[in-house]
């Protein structure tokens, strides 16, 4: 029969949790967190094995404790999670089960994550400083008119927002940039404007790549002009 | 049937191949290389957008040039926010729906290269005649066998003559292709037609014929096995 005992401490509005499982015959555990979400440990970007979302499966030996570390946004409740099943382990099972065959979580594990790291990203800020240092009215002949600037702007700072709160990819993250833009209200008239954006700005590209075909395309014949004045 | 296309190394032909041989086998393409894309993008949701959940995997699918393709985004942040697991999920789902799967991999052995050969069927390695490019080889072919995804055959890419492909066979453990070196490739890509619609007629396109029939018999002779 196997019994649960904890630790919890909290730092910085985040709660740790210290699981510790203890034995008297080799059983597989399974063990659901109450607190929600479960940060759960990680190596090169993925749940170590056993995890799956809120809960780990594991196995714990007679002779050995099964420790469990794991993290929460959640405050602290007592208790932080719940033995769910229990069932004794035939023969010689591997305590994650999965170590004859390869999962792409294991891969990443093993080979290591390939994703860029996070301060290779641009914030939603660098972006948007970005846009502002593009030369100024008078800076060179591929200026734009100040109406369309500030139109670019505004559709920049948008898309900003929005990349920000896509790529939230914990739900704290999340939390915080929705609370950044306002209410989820204001979050929905976001994602209307950058429909409404996209459509315009495609419009745009089209009307301005016929405008300047036919700039290319017509000559003012000034100097003819000049002489018959 | 999902098939990988990859290589110990990059800049031997690899988006080429996994276009060309999507074409003549009527699948769709998709660009598994999360962090440096290649194959062309359209508008609409790429696999970033489906590996973060944000797009499902059919709708991300474009049919709107002559091979369809699943092409992949650019921006670091889409290949930040992308979950690389999730493909293995996406490239069945595209299986189920259209049949005939191409991955574009990215070349090398971290798991980004490691996962759409886990997702496949069976492999492709693609090749070129050098020293580094047959180490990769040799070093992706260890990759595959530990995944335990079959290796159905080895593109020996822009081949001028002579190449030892008895040896390179014997190397890698299976059959090898050769593909010549030839302008038609480029112009083909540059006109963003493959190359059996650009030039049917010519020898180039009957070797991607003939890699494609390959990599075909190996898959119906494995799924018995």
């Amino acid at each position: 029969m196997a019994t649960l005992d904890w630790q919890l401490s909290r730092t910085d509005g985040v709660t740790l949790v210290e699981l510790q499982v203890t034995s008297d015959a080799t059983e597989q555990v399974r063990i659901d967190s109450t607190l929600t979400p479960v940060w759960p440990p990680r190596q090169q970007g993925v749940p170590l094995a056993g995890w799956d979302d809120g809960s780990f499966e594991g196995v714990v030996r007679e002779d050995e404790r099964l420790v469990i570390g794991y993290a929460s946004p959640a405050d602290p409740t007592e208790p932080p999670a719940e033995l769910v099943s229990e069932e004794s382990v035939p023969g010689e099972q591997t305590p994650d089960g999965d170590d004859e065959s390869v999962t792409a979580r294991t891969l990443v594990r093993t080979l290591g994550e390939a994703t860029p790291p996070r301060d290779a990203v641009p914030t939603g800020e660098g972006q948007a400083n970005h846009a502002t240092h593009r030369p100024g009215p008078d800076a060179s002949p591929t200026a734009r008119p100040a109406p369309v600037d500030e139109w670019l702007d505004a559709v920049t700072d948008r898309l900003s927002t929005a990349e920000e709160l896509a790529s939230a990819s914990t739900v704290a993250d999340a939390r915080e940039t929705v609370e950044d833009v306002g209410t989820m209200a204001n979050v929905q008239q976001l994602a209307a404007e950058i429909e409404r954006d996209e459509e315009r700005l495609r419009a745009v590209v089209e009307r301005s790549q016929r405008l300047a075909d036919r700039a290319k395309s017509v000559t003012v014949p000034v100097e003819t002009l000049a002489r018959v004045r | 049937m999902i098939l990988a296309v990859t290589a110990g190394k990059g800049g031997v032909g690899k988006s080429t191949i996994a276009y060309n041989l999507g074409a003549e086998l009527d699948a769709v393409v998709v660009d598994g290389d999360l962090s440096m894309a290649d194959l062309p993008a359209g508008y609409g949701p790429d696999l970033h957008d489906v590996l973060a959940g944000r797009a499902h995997p059919i709708e991300a699918v474009d049919e709107s040039g002559p091979v369809r393709l699943l092409p992949c985004g650019r921006s670091l942040a889409g290949a930040r926010a992308a979950d690389p697991t999730a493909l293995v999920e996406t490239v069945e789902t595209v299986a189920r729906e259209y049949g005939r799967v191409v991955i574009d991999s990215p070349a090398g052995l971290c798991s980004d290269a490691g996962v759409p050969i886990l997702a496949a069927d069976a492999c492709l390695l693609v090749a070129r005649p050098t020293r580094p490019a047959l180490a990769g080889a040799v070093r992706t072919r260890e990759l595959a066998r530990a995944v335990g995804t079959p290796l159905s055959r080895v593109a020996l890419n822009r081949v001028d003559s002579g190449a030892d492909t008895d040896r390179i066979a014997s190397l890698l453990g299976a059959p090898v292709v050769t593909i010549p070196d030839s302008p038609l490739v480029a112009h083909a890509q540059t006109s963003r037609q493959p190359v059996r619609s650009h030039a049917p007629a010519s020898a180039v396109a009957t070797r991607f014929e003939k890699l494609a029939t390959g990599v075909r018999r190996a898959l119906t002779t494995g799924s018995r096995s």
